[in-house]
């Protein structure tokens, strides 16, 4: 049984992994996805593809949010020690 | 003869049209991943619609919902391409080192003094291509079934079309290859990002009822504005970074002087 469930973990660890490189853009993607689900429910007409390009209009800014926040982590810091 | 290729070209027309798409990511993930893992999805893929067409027949049109395998496949496809974007984007601007999986692997094989393959089955590799591979197959499926039944078309003679179609694209994908392998690494992988995220917003969003201006032409245009937009974070995103290590080298020196 313990074996089973070390198994699906590991399973479920290497899926997370092979999607996840960054919680906060998958996060973001996810939420993105989310929206654009609710707001194609509205169904509103004359719209036409702007549901699509809401989509990738909030995609997008989870990757510049994403990598921002990257390279803001790898800034090099001020060296006071000296 | 004529009334055979009368039959023919809308099935093949119309194939190479989802070829095209399905072949183009199998051929982009082969060359930035290695061919083997995805070309066994290529594969699986055609395997279990293989399966499906045996086990339902013609009914399968009617089983499947296609909206709804279109969010899912869609949604797996936008996950993959933001990660390796972001990861392109940070590799040009220089937070990360260029290529730094093959040095792990090399350090890896180093250390295990070269006596085996160490680099394990590329599950993302395969996953892309299978499910792209997966999604068009289908699509040319419900086409097949379609056409083949509407009395335009013979099943046989809708059938070949579509082979025909797969064929000719897959054979055009893998002459291109080799042209395609002297493109810088990165440049490549950012290449396959656009792509992935491209498809994958087209098809969620086509998923939830939205009608692309153009139908399947707006793949071109999204591209575009995805490949447009990875240009632009990169420059927004590389200068304070190119700023601080500016500002740190000039410190540097001042010291040293």
């Amino acid at each position: 049984m313990d074996r089973i469930a070390a198994g699906l973990r590991t399973a479920v660890q290497e899926l997370w992994a092979l999607i996840v490189d960054d919680w906060f853009l998958a996060a973001g993607a996810m939420a993105a996805i989310g929206i654009t689900s609710l707001l194609s429910r509205t169904d509103t007409p004359g719209t036409g593809d702007l549901t699509g390009w809401l989509l990738v209009a909030m995609v997008l800014a989870s990757v510049a949010i994403a990598v921002r926040r990257a390279v803001t982590a790898a800034l090099p810091t001020e060296d006071t020690s000296t | 003869m004529l009334e055979f290729l009368v039959a023919i070209i809308p099935v093949f027309v119309a194939s190479v049209v989802e070829c095209v798409e399905a072949w183009t990511v199998v051929v982009a993930v082969g060359l930035t991943r290695g061919w083997k893992a995805p070309l066994i999805g290529v594969g699986v893929a055609l395997a279990i619609i293989g399966t499906l067409v045996a086990l339902f027949g013609a009914t399968l049109v009617d089983r499947i919902d296609e909206q709804v395998f279109e969010v899912v496949i869609g949604t797996l496809l936008v996950l993959f391409g933001v990660r390796w974007m972001r990861k392109a984007i940070l590799r040009s601007i220089g937070v990360v080192a260029l290529s730094d999986e093959h040095v792990r692997y090399r350090k890896t094989l180093d250390a295990l003094g070269n006596e085996r393959e160490v680099r394990a089955f590329d599950w993302a590799g395969f996953s892309i291509a299978t499910k792209t591979m997966l999604l068009e197959g289908l699509e040319i499926t419900f086409l097949v079934i379609t056409l083949g039944s509407s009395g335009d078309a013979s099943y046989p003679v809708a059938i070949s079309g579509a082979i025909l179609a797969f064929v000719v694209v897959g054979g055009a994908g893998w002459i291109a290859r080799a042209p395609l392998a002297n493109v810088p690494e990165n440049t490549m992988k950012g290449f396959v990002s656009v792509m992935l995220t491209t498809f994958g917003t087209y098809w969620v969003a086509a998923g939830f009822g939205v009608d692309w201006w153009g139908g399947t032409w707006a793949l071109l245009y999204l591209f575009v504005v995805w490949a447009g937009a990875m240009k632009v974070i990169e420059l927004w995103a590389a200068r304070p970074y190119r700023e601080a290590l500016g500002a740190r080298s000039h410190h540097d020196e001042k010291e040293v002087a």
